[in-house]
């Protein structure tokens, strides 16, 4: 451990310290193609990698279109916050005018129609005839 | 990304500059052999290596906006792998111990590969093979962060300062590393 504060106990002896290196180097020799085929693995895992991106940038997209959607539709989609109307008190007089009104609108009931021979007259001769039978009967 | 030739390439030290895409073919075509090599030399296992460095400049790719120039492009790579070859022998770790609690007998023993002896050269003439061997198991026997400083001391020729930027060490911490390792070493060698 003396060798430490000298330095020379972080060396290795120079034959073997270039030994070891052109060694290594040796142990690690490929040849052209193997260097090749590994950047062109590089490359291609890098471009694989790249698309990531554009999800990303869909789904940002997205998040915009879907943002302007909805503050596009909004104002419309918007139910004011009005409290709801206190429910009417209807009485009965109410009700009944109400009822009248709906019916009138809704057009006559049949069994209220004026009666056909008001409405047109001489059309049906049976119904005149009787008027006179009644007359003559007043007579005797 | 673009494959054009950067200006990167002119730059001596490459420091001091923000990382384009452009350059980024350039950066690979440059670094991948030392990277690899660090990493086979941790992981011993040449496909964990090559996916790794894959994974390396993967990562410096989507970092690269990060780098400020502080230190050089080789530290910066280089702590990114060591950062990966720490993570992944964890996982390792992790994963053999998994196995062996599971007693996962039909699962295949670590797939570990040796790194093949390199063919005889000149330079290797010099020195014996069994004491580079016996160097290499030496170094397989020293503690994670022993073995990333004796490496990178080493194998990539880093200055301390350099080593203590990758790890993210003092120098003070690198000196006493490395002093243990090449203690050890040394011991095993016999030198």
């Amino acid at each position: 451990m003396t060798e430490q504060g000298s330095g020379m106990g972080h060396e290795l002896p120079a034959d073997l310290a270039s030994a070891l290196r052109t060694d290594a180097s040796e142990r690690s020799e490929r040849d052209d193609m193997f260097w090749i085929r590994q950047r062109a693995r590089i490359q291609s895992r890098i471009r694989a990698g790249m698309p990531r991106r554009h999800p990303m940038r869909v789904a940002f997209a997205g998040a915009v279109i879907l943002f302007l959607a909805v503050l596009l539709t909004a104002p419309a989609g918007r139910s004011p916050q009005v409290a709801a109307p206190p429910a009417a008190e209807v009485d009965a007089d109410q009700e009944l005018l109400i009822a009248v009104e709906r019916a009138l609108a809704s057009g006559t009931p049949q069994s209220l129609a004026p009666l056909t021979p008001f409405a047109e007259p001489g059309s049906n001769s049976n119904e005149t005839q009787t008027i006179p039978h009644k007359e003559h009967g007043n007579e005797e | 990304m673009s494959l054009s030739i950067p200006a990167l390439a002119a730059q001596s030290a490459d420091c001091s500059r923000e990382i384009t895409a452009a350059d980024f073919e350039d950066l690979v075509c440059r670094h991948q052999r030392k990277i690899y090599r660090v990493l086979l030399l941790m992981l011993r296992n040449p496909d964990e290596a090559d996916n790794l460095t894959q994974e390396c400049f993967l990562r410096a790719y989507t970092t690269r906006k990060t780098f400020r120039g502080e230190c050089s492009v080789r530290t910066w790579l280089l702590g990114i792998a060591v950062n990966l070859a720490r993570d992944h022998i964890r996982s390792r770790r992790a994963g053999f111990w998994k196995r062996l609690l599971r007693l996962d007998d039909d699962s295949a023993p670590e797939a570990r590969l040796e790194v093949p002896s390199p063919q005889p050269s000149a330079e290797r003439g010099i020195l014996a093979r069994e004491e580079l061997d016996a160097v290499w198991r030496a170094v397989d026997g020293l503690s994670e962060r022993q073995k990333e400083v004796f490496l990178l001391r080493f194998v990539e020729d880093l200055e301390l300062k350099e080593i203590a930027e990758v790890l993210q060490l003092s120098t003070g911490t690198v000196k006493a590393q490395l002093f243990r390792a090449v203690w050890r070493v040394r011991e095993q060698v016999g030198r």
